[in-house]
């Protein structure tokens, strides 16, 4: 394969891709030929990001610094990378192809797909002469293709592994939460590769022959290996235009769980393979609202037959109903044990999944403001008050046996709201030194929790 | 003397708090390496157990071993929770398939061997916890302490011990350690210099002879999800600052289950009550007379106490008359001895005092008969699809937060390669439903059951709830091992 001109490119690689799969270089010499391209072209792109995030899990805020990937998408310095790399992030600082070190603004960030942009200035871009990457089609994908997965593992910059696509729509079960805290992964299935992927290589891309970006490299399996997962391009497409455009990603959210269908076909006498098994419905989510059960079986959404017979399918269904215009009206068919009914779902906002974060140092413990996601994860009553993040060892609020988890709802006797409220009334007394009384809940409890700022002796001795 | 400094090491393990009250950095005088060893030697043991687990869809079983050390008087046992990871990539990125574990049998170095149970695992810390049972109440196990006084800095050295296996006799092992990196992801681990994988579960000692931490294998986690991620290769120090806070909850855990086995009366006064001790601290701020009382935490909707018009919050100080004199959470028995000592139907009287003023209202409370619990529970077993369950009781209602009309059987037990086991039923889960048959009671169970073996059906359909989530699980049967003789 001989070196294209430059400006040629992007049409040709085009042409590529509607043909499917790339063509295969015909000797060994063309395949590194071909690799030595892909990294030429994708290196200027590559960056080193080393976010300073805080964390307030212990009781107390604590400034956490590690190393990610990530890459340049557009000329206006748009960096895709992992939320679990720079979301939440106090300062980013990033290291480019040519060693330079330059501070990144956070953009946006999608706990719900793991995903972040960051940008760095624009004239950086063209004073480096940075080339941005460009997503190629995940949908398309073979397994066998070659792939090269480019980032920082283990901290160490530039580093460029090389494998195949091992499957291309790996379905990982729900429930995975981010070191934060957060749901992620239910919108897509996974791109398997067996090229190397370690901690560091997160939100860095995993590229084709063609220098295309088919994946944001995310994580890799314990005890394993070379068993790694990337996020397709087809969500990380969707997803960083909506950060780049509008800062964040709105979705819809129904308040249901789904579950394949396989195995129910016979026990419901159906001779139709379409459709999807409601599993569970959150109680007082719009799922239940509009009348859904556990056990119906969704034919239709919105006028369009919808199925889910494997598992891998279920991602796309989540992802339906999330990009469901927010207070659209959706008509279901759903088929119940006594035949087939209509019934009409108005998904809510998703809003965000957890809240903001705060630190009652004087009191020796840590906060995190209740969004109406957590009401329903955490099988709150409401969402009244602030969560309790985490208790310093040894500290005032340890003392009095504060636990995290625990539901902050008034401090010294007047009700807490919500976050803002919770600073204000802690900037009113922290100073004071005095012990302050809190009106703690935990599931049913209540409690009383005493945090005793004044030096007493241990129980029992005096 | 020994006696109390057992108690006081008790204490310190209970409230980790304490340690950290006194803000000076206190350093012991150090013990020599012999005097650690023949110190830390007796609270170590060799955990062997089995594990049961679904690999790629069939039921496998393996023996295995880990190091535990001893932390209490009464025999709880520190292990690392490394054990409980499922043997195979697929299995674990299906989820579901944590080992079933069982026949924990402990082997000190001094030829001591015990049985042992699980109180909890921990699959974020890769911790556990397990209980001695068959440990004498009169000879206290050796057992070390926790300290958290210890400042981790580069080079630091720690000690550590394991035994060797059975072979040699299960001598134990010393092994000097350093510390020599600090990581900051995850937070308060260590990177260790001199600990291999064989010392997994073992304890890290500092100079002064508290444990400062365990040697552990962490998942590293920027990559991001509990399920799935990176892995620091090698074993690592997870600081006792990590898991105190576990670590005392589930003390705390393993002791409130020990007071539920000691209790078999048929009947006992019940009042429906959660509650706390009104420790001095608390009473002086809410302005509580003086001499020990109570407050009231939750409610149970229904009960006695509910139709007495207590609520959450109260205050009680007296109960019949004389002042409830609890003022740590550790006077609470004489309290509860003496409700269950009450008759059901009889009439019991509360002061219970408003916040203040000093003001005591009587409260009178008809006590009812205590509730079934989970382990009076009835059961029944089906031997065909290898599952053992029970009847609802008010302990697992309040545990898993649900309604009380909630209807079902709970799941007491499954054998993993069983029909249920390998359809996913897991313990605590309660079925609602077996095909199209609802399941209300143990009867209506059986019968569900019953009319599945008559109809031998290609699948069965579970319906299960487990806290306020719902799933299906289907069974398939393999019908011809009934006609086997």
């Amino acid at each position: 394969m001989k070196p294209f001109p430059t400006c040629l490119a992007p049409l040709l690689f085009g042409a590529l891709l509607l043909l499917g799969a790339p063509t295969p270089p015909a000797h060994a010499a063309d395949l590194q030929s071909a690799i030595l391209k892909v990294q030429r072209d994708a290196q200027t792109a590559l960056v080193n990001i080393q976010p300073v995030t805080e964390t307030f899990n212990r009781g107390e805020k604590r400034k956490r610094s590690s190393v990610g990937s990530g890459f340049l998408v557009d000329y206006d310095g748009n960096i895709v990378t992992n939320y679990h790399v720079a979301g939440r992030a106090k300062r980013v600082m990033v290291t480019l192809f040519n060693k330079e070190r330059v501070e990144a603004e956070l953009v946006g960030e999608d706990p719900s797909t793991d995903l972040a942009v960051i940008r760095i200035p624009k004239e950086l871009v063209t004073e480096y002469g940075m080339k941005p990457l460009s997503f190629g089609d995940s949908e398309s994908l073979e397994v066998g293709e070659f792939v090269m997965a480019l980032g920082s593992p283990l901290a160490l910059a530039r580093t460029m592994t090389f494998g195949v696509v091992s499957n291309k729509d790996r379905y990982l079960p729900e429930g995975m939460s981010l070191p934060t805290g957060e749901r992620t992964g239910d919108f897509n299935t996974w791109i398997q590769t067996d090229a190397a992927i370690n901690p560091g290589n997160s939100g860095g891309p995993l590229i084709n022959l063609t220098g295309q970006v088919i994946g944001v490299n995310a994580r890799g399996a314990m005890f394993a290996d070379n068993i790694g997962f990337a996020i397709p391009a087809a969500t990380a497409t969707a997803v960083s235009r909506d950060l780049i455009d509008a800062g964040e990603v709105k979705r819809s959210w129904a308040g249901i769980s789904f579950q394949s269908l396989q195995d129910w076909e016979a026990l419901f006498g159906m001779d139709t393979k379409t459709g999807v098994l409601v599993a569970s419905v959150e109680p007082g989510g719009p799922a239940q609202m509009a009348g859904l059960q556990a056990g119906d079986i969704v034919l239709t959404y919105g006028g369009e037959t919808i199925t889910a017979r494997f598992d891998e399918e279920l991602p796309g269904i989540y992802q339906l109903i999330a990009s469901t215009p927010i207070g659209a009206k959706v008509p279901l068919t759903v088929l119940r044990r006594d035949g087939e009914i209509d019934v009409t779902l108005e998904p809510i906002e998703t809003g965000k999944l957890s809240g903001d974060e705060f630190e009652a140092s004087e009191w020796g413990f840590t906060v995190r403001g209740i969004t109406d996601q957590m009401v329903f994860s955490l099988e709150l009553e409401s969402g009244e008050g602030v969560l309790v993040e985490g208790v310093r060892t040894g500290g005032p609020a340890a003392r009095g046996r504060l636990r995290r988890g625990q539901v902050v709802v008034s401090i010294a006797d007047e009700p807490i709201t919500d976050l803002a409220g919770f600073e204000a009334r802690y900037e009113e007394l922290a100073a004071k030194g005095e012990d302050i009384l809190l009106h703690v809940l935990e599931a049913e409890r209540q409690r009383y929790v005493l945090v005793r700022r004044a030096e007493t002796a241990p129980e029992g001795t005096r | 003397m020994k006696r109390a400094l057992l108690l006081l090491a008790a204490l310190a393990l209970l409230i980790p708090a304490a340690a950290d009250a006194k803000p000076k950095k206190k350093r012991g005088k150090g013990q020599t390496a012999t005097e650690f060893y023949d110190a830390a030697r007796l609270t170590l043991a060799t955990v062997n157990f089995s594990q049961e687990f679904v690999a790629g869809g069939s039921p496998q079983q393996t023996t295995s071993a880990t190091d535990g050390v001893v932390i209490s008087p009464d025999g709880l046992v520190l292990i690392s929770g490394t054990v409980r990871f499922p043997q195979s990539g697929p299995g674990r990125l299906r989820g579901g398939s944590l080992p079933e574990l069982s026949s924990f049998r402990l082997h000190f170095s001094d030829g001591r061997q015990h049985e042992a149970e699980v109180v909890t695992f921990d699959t974020d810390l890769n911790l556990g916890l397990l209980r001695i049972t068959d440990g004498d109440p009169e000879k206290p196990f050796e057992h070390v302490s926790f300290g958290d006084d210890f400042e981790p800095a580069i080079g630091s050295g720690l000690r550590s011990m394991t035994l060797y296996t059975q072979e040699y006799g299960r001598e134990p092992v010393y092994s000097p350690v350093s510390i020599n990196s600090l990581l900051s992801t995850p937070q308060d681990v260590w990177s260790l210099s001199g600990a291999g994988l064989n010392m997994l579960g073992a304890p890290l000692w500092s100079g002064a002879g508290k444990v400062v931490g365990v040697v552990a294998q962490v998942p590293m986690s920027p990559g991001g999800g509990r399920q799935v991620m990176p892995q620091l290769s090698g074993p690592v120090g997870l600081s006792y600052g990590r898991f105190a806070e576990w670590l005392s909850g589930a003390v705390e855990q393993a002791q409130a289950v020990a007071e539920v086995v000691e209790e078999e009366p048929e009947e006992a006064g019940w009042l429906g009550i959660e509650f706390q001790a009104l420790e001095r601290p608390l009473a002086k701020h809410l302005g509580i007379s003086e001499g020990g009382g109570i407050f009231v935490t939750r409610v149970i909707p229904g009960s006695p106490a509910a139709k007495g018009g207590l609520e959450p919050l109260d205050i009680l100080v007296t109960f019949d008359g004389e002042r409830i004199a609890v003022n740590q959470n550790s006077d609470l028995n004489k309290f509860i001895e003496k409700v269950r000592a009450g008759k059901p139907g009889a009439v019991v009287r509360f002061g219970k005092e408003s916040r203040g003023d000093g003001a005591v209202e009587e409260v009178a409370i008809t006590l009812m008969n205590s509730p079934k619990t989970e382990l009076q529970a009835d059961r029944r077993e089906d031997d065909r699809f290898d599952i053992t369950v029970r009847e609802i009781t008010m302990d697992a209602l309040l545990g898993q937060r649900l309604d009380p009309e909630t209807a079902g059987v709970i799941v007491d037990g499954v054998t993993r390669a069983g029909w249920a086991g390998l359809a996913g039923l897991s313990r605590g889960m309660i079925i609602q439903r077996i095909n199209e048959h609802d399941v209300t009671d143990l009867d209506s169970f059986s019968e569900g059951v019953d009319k599945v073996l008559e109809e031998r059906p290609d699948k069965v359909l579970f319906f299960v709830r487990f806290r306020r989530d719902t799933r299906f699980f289907v069974a398939e049967p393999d019908w011809t091992e009934l006609d086997e003789p």
